[in-house]
């Protein structure tokens, strides 16, 4: 039965990522690129990813789209502009992939190679988490600080933003100090 | 379902399959952020091409029965939540100075 869903989830996954890049309007690209992250979720299914196949969901599909909505929804109506490229960017651009694709599938081609049978524990939170939390622990934590700082650099930005904002509302020497970052906090 | 479970049983898939879907997604993120200008798809694309490259990892995980590949797309999934953090944050900044989402206008006006 694996290849019946890989040959369903896949050709519904290519589908829906060329109608992400093809669609105008910047929220239903972030619609099919959902329902892409969907299909792949189900390939690792497949694959018998099952941690990763619901952290697929959970952190793609879920999150980080989310976020992606969030920001084109509060983006608004842009500016309509002619997303017709010039016939030789063109040209180079679709060479250029063509290439890469050829030379991967070049290489993809070379074999046949056949899945062979793992263990019911392949793929299992508990196998995955035993080997992060083991031989992977240092890189695991320096991921949380790359969050941290990822989270922080993101609040910064906005916060600069607000200021601006407070400065050129009151330009007559605005009052720094707590009073200035309550204001802030409220706005 | 026995006509279902005869084809299911005929379509063998191997790695070289998994690896093909992934060279698909990944050339159609690679034309998405060359020819769209608007950077939030462009954004979209760069997403996509870091699932494909997922695919790959785990599918060479599955036929090296090796988990190790598992572990890394763990840690690219972090970095992805981080770039896209903030990456958006910045575009939120440049929108609300320039006004657009167009790369090109981007590069016409940062001078």
């Amino acid at each position: 039965m694996q290849g019946l869903f890989f040959y369903l989830f896949g050709t519904v996954a290519v589908i829906s990522a060329l109608l992400t890049i093809t669609r105008r309007d910047p929220v239903t690209s972030a619609f099919w690129l959902i329902f892409c992250f969907l299909n792949v979720a189900a390939l690792f299914a497949t694959l018998s990813a099952h941690l990763i196949a619901v952290l697929q969901i959970l952190i793609y599909a879920g999150a980080i789209m989310v976020f992606f909505l969030f920001v084109t929804m509060f983006l608004g109506k842009e500016k309509r502009s002619a997303e017709r490229p010039n016939p030789v960017v063109f040209g180079v651009g679709v060479l250029t992939v063509g290439a890469i694709a050829g030379g991967l599938m070049r290489l993809v081609r070379s074999g046949s190679h056949d899945f062979g049978e793992v263990g019911p524990e392949h793929g299992t939170i508990e196998a995955v988490s035993r080997l992060l939390l083991s031989n992977y622990l240092f890189a695991f934590e320096l991921t949380g600080l790359l969050l941290t700082v990822a989270m922080v650099g993101a609040v910064l930005l906005a916060r600069r933003e607000a200021k601006g904002a407070r400065a050129t509302r009151t330009p007559a020497g605005a009052p720094s100090g707590p009073a200035g970052v309550e204001e802030v906090a409220d706005a | 379902m026995p006509d279902l479970q005869s084809l299911g049983d005929n379509l063998q898939v191997g790695l070289e399959h998994y690896l093909t879907l992934s060279v698909m997604l990944f050339s159609i993120g690679t034309l998405g952020v060359i020819f769209r200008r608007n950077v939030l798809v462009m954004f979209m694309s760069v997403e996509l091409m870091l699932t494909s490259v997922n695919i790959s990892l785990v599918a060479f995980s599955r036929y090296l029965d090796d988990l190790n590949g598992h572990v890394l797309v763990l840690f690219v999934l972090a970095v992805a939540a981080a770039e896209a953090g903030v990456g958006l944050a910045i575009l939120v900044e440049i929108f609300k100075k320039r006004d657009t989402v167009d790369v090109d206008e981007f590069r016409q006006l940062m001078e």
